[in-house]
């Protein structure tokens, strides 16, 4: 499959409703793949049935035939925070699979401003266990805190490791005029003194949450970028359940899948765009995307392999950290950059010959996990 | 307390109480530990809706068969540090036990921490759950038929006899015949075997207090032990309904109605009046419903509040300033201090015994009832 086109908004605080935003990043897709409106042939939406931001839409698919005036397939794919990967990864199989349709519009949308924190913060946990761990107080943060805590305590990595993943993301961000921090500077001082939200993870350690709309739209037409691999795999809720907490299994078989698919090892892979929603989520995928030994990610940021002029960039976009994290949009909004890295369209960011990336989106802690591999068309 | 499903054939575990394996269709054992050890731990700073009282701790915390399970607290522990919840070592006490399994699981586990209770084959028991309409139990309207039938259970399972187990209670609103169906006491005593009392039809003896000439109802008179079961909710005149609201329906329905107009005319505060009411009662155990509960406009017309924990106590007053605590309710309930000046119990929560999970660690906001006694600035 390939990528005809894509699109988004600028992941920040945006004074619109949701389906404006969609429409947005619809408009931004539709204009870069040179296709009309008339060609899309379904829509696949990730989006999640978010109540506090009092926009609820159940049914939002109808409504999308509503906004695109198209009476097509379309479809929704809520899975937390991998949303949009999910979107991305059903869009795909329809495309593959259907004769009858030629190209799909991926679309991920979110707006999460409007909501004070501790009401997101809540809202987000829904994604969690609702008997053993929502009652427990088990919000994200926490959740990846005892990851970090379990890392720190079997592998020797620390908390300064994370800080220097949270920098070279907002390093990048800075460069990345959609991300949330574009051109805000924060220092390693900045990132090392912030509140902790849940010890070991301070407030730099966790992706900020912004309004946001991305697009892309997968074609079985040859364009400049192929799909060469998408594998979407799923692990145990809670990382409590799992024989391992530092090692998520969904993540590694996505992964194995896709390289697989793509008949690549992880050596060959020239940049990635990984679902940093914490910074220790970012380390442990290191591992378990194969890019480092189970125990050993710290060595990538540590030894600057993962930053933007390393051997392996890792999310040039600046991340979930630093460009921002709305939710569903994310995954999409990772095809987006590494589109336009291999089509070599980011400017200060771009990544020097950059001919196959990764996608990697999670949904909740590890629970559902997608990997996709991008290759610059020949 | 930790519990998984084990299946007997392939090992496979589950969190979850399921019956068979759905690999190999063998039976499933259960596996139950109670000494725990700390494995992990974070401090989290940030509140959100479920959890509004911060900084509190969670903890990971694990058994000899290396199975986990998260645990909110507000007390600092260490890696390597023993967990192990005890029963209570002082009067008054109060336990207060989240469902993560079943109602039967929390049930037992709520009296095993007040020190269980001592019945035998002898024993004479009623059981006053809270049948006041005809509602379906998830309303939360009365009393959850599971947590009575966990209580019949757990009676059983500690030596008594179900032909000296009665469940007593009069409806308010509804025909009798009507609220055994629809509660589901009518097929729950039907399947167990267990003798209902209508209340209303129940031969009666005369009592007077504070001027008051009552007929309470001859049942409670004779019995061993008497286990007052209230749905916990929100009332419109009493702020709460625990076990002080429910208790009041042991007495005739027309005396409830000429005390209600009689503290009317006397200008007397029916708080005061449903207190001293207790003066004439036996004592009794009260295990507080709130496998659903209510919260907003109670007693009847309310929303479901998804508690899910059990209270037990030997102390009625214990037992609804603790569930008060739970509410996080602006205004203290006004009978409950009057009930501790009249030695009926502590309503002192600094005094009181709380065991299995704590105050804090549970609390969450409730809406009160729209004008009740708990919305007054008094």
């Amino acid at each position: 499959m390939y990528i005809k086109g894509v699109g988004m908004t600028r992941f920040d605080v945006i004074d619109k409703p949701s389906h404006l935003i969609a429409y947005d990043a619809a408009y931004a897709a539709l204009e870069n793949s040179g296709l009309s409106i008339n060609d899309i042939d379904a829509v696949v939406l990730g989006n999640q049935d978010f109540d506090p931001n009092g926009e609820r839409q159940r049914h939002i698919p109808t409504m999308l035939s509503s906004l695109f005036k198209k009476v097509i397939p379309i479809m929704r794919t809520p899975a937390a925070c991998s949303s949009g990967g999910v979107a991305m990864w059903t869009a795909n199989k329809i495309v593959e699979n259907d004769k009858n349709i030629n190209n799909v519009m991926v679309l991920g949308v979110e707006k999460l401003s409007t909501c004070p924190t501790f009401v997101t913060t809540d809202e987000l946990m829904m994604a969690s266990n609702q008997r053993f761990e929502q009652p427990e107080g088990m919000i994200f943060p926490a959740q990846n805190a005892l990851v970090a805590q379990q890392h720190f305590m079997k592998y020797g990595s620390n908390s300064d490791d994370l800080a220097l993943i949270a920098l070279k993301n907002h390093e990048n961000a800075f460069l990345n005029p959609k991300a949330k921090f574009y051109k805000k500077k924060v220092t390693l001082d900045t990132i090392k003194k912030s509140p902790i939200v849940a010890s070991p993870l301070r407030l730099f350690d966790c992706s900020i949450t912004v309004d946001g709309a991305a697009s892309c739209i997968l074609s079985k037409d040859k364009s400049d970028v192929e799909i060469i691999a998408s594998s979407l795999y799923t692990d145990y809720l809670s990382t409590f359940e799992r024989d391992d907490m530092v090692t998520w299994n969904a993540i590694k078989n996505a992964a194995d899948a896709a390289y697989k698919q793509a008949n690549l090892k992880p050596k060959d892979i020239d940049l990635v765009e990984i679902h940093d929603a914490f910074t220790i989520v970012e380390l442990v995928s290191y591992e378990d995307l194969g890019f480092a030994e189970k125990g050993h990610g710290q060595e990538l940021i540590r030894d600057g392999t993962v930053k933007l002029d390393g051997k392996l960039p890792v999310n040039t976009s600046g991340g979930l950290k630093a460009k921002g994290h709305p939710i569903s949009p994310t995954g999409v909004a990772q095809i987006v950059e590494l589109t336009e890295q291999l089509r070599g369209e980011c400017k200060d960011r771009q990544v020097s010959n950059a001919k196959i990336g990764l996608a990697q989106n999670i949904g909740g802690a590890g629970g559902t996990v997608i990997v996709n591999i991008l290759k610059k068309s020949s | 307390m930790i519990m998984r499903w084990v299946c007997e054939n392939c090992k496979r575990k589950w969190i979850y109480p399921v019956k068979k394996c759905i690999y190999c269709k063998a039976d499933i054992k259960e596996e139950t530990s109670r000494k725990l050890k700390v494995v992990g731990f974070t401090k989290v700073n940030v509140p959100s809706v479920m959890h509004p009282i911060t900084p509190y701790n969670i903890l990971i915390l694990e058994d000899d068969n290396q199975n986990r399970i998260p645990r909110k607290t507000m007390k600092d522990y260490n890696i390597g540090d023993y967990y192990e919840e005890m029963p209570a070592t002082k009067e008054p006490s109060v336990s207060i036990v989240k469902i993560k399994y079943d109602i039967d699981r929390a049930v037992e586990d709520a009296l095993y921490l007040i020190n269980d209770l001592d019945v035998d084959k002898k024993s004479k028991i009623l059981i006053k759950p809270n049948m006041m309409a005809a509602a379906y139990p998830y309303l939360a309207v009365t009393t959850n038929p599971k947590t009575v039938s966990a209580i019949i259970k757990y009676l059983i399972k500690h030596g008594a006899k179900k032909e000296n187990i009665v469940v007593a209670e009069q409806s308010i609103y509804a025909p009798i015949e009507a609220a055994l169906k629809k509660t589901g006491f009518g097929l729950l005593c039907k399947e167990q075997g267990i003798n209902f009392v209508d209340i209303s039809k129940s031969e009666f003896v005369e009592k007077e207090f504070e001027g008051f000439k009552v007929k309470i109802t001859k049942e409670i008179f004779d019995k061993d032990l008497i286990i007052n079961v209230p749905v916990l909710k929100t009332h419109l005149l009493f702020g709460i309904s625990g076990a002080f609201e429910n208790m009041s329906r042991l007495i005739a329905s027309d005396d409830l109605l000429k005390i209600e107009q009689l503290t009317k005319e006397r200008k007397i505060d029916l708080n005061d009046t449903i207190v001293k009411l207790h003066k004439i009662l036996p004592k009794y155990l009260t295990v507080g419903d709130g496998s659903i509960g209510m919260e907003g406009n109670g007693p009847l017309k309310g929303a479901p509040a998804f508690l899910s924990y059990i209270l037990a106590s030997k102390d009625p007053v214990a037992h609804d300033a603790v569930f008060h605590e739970l509410g996080l309710f602006l205004r203290k309930a006004k009978y409950l201090e009057a009930a501790s000046k009249l030695d009926l119990g502590e309503s002192n929560i600094e005094k009181i015994e709380v065991v299995g999970n704590e105050i804090k660690a549970t609390a969450r906001e409730l809406k009160p009832a729209i004008g009740s006694k708990l919305m007054e600035n008094n």
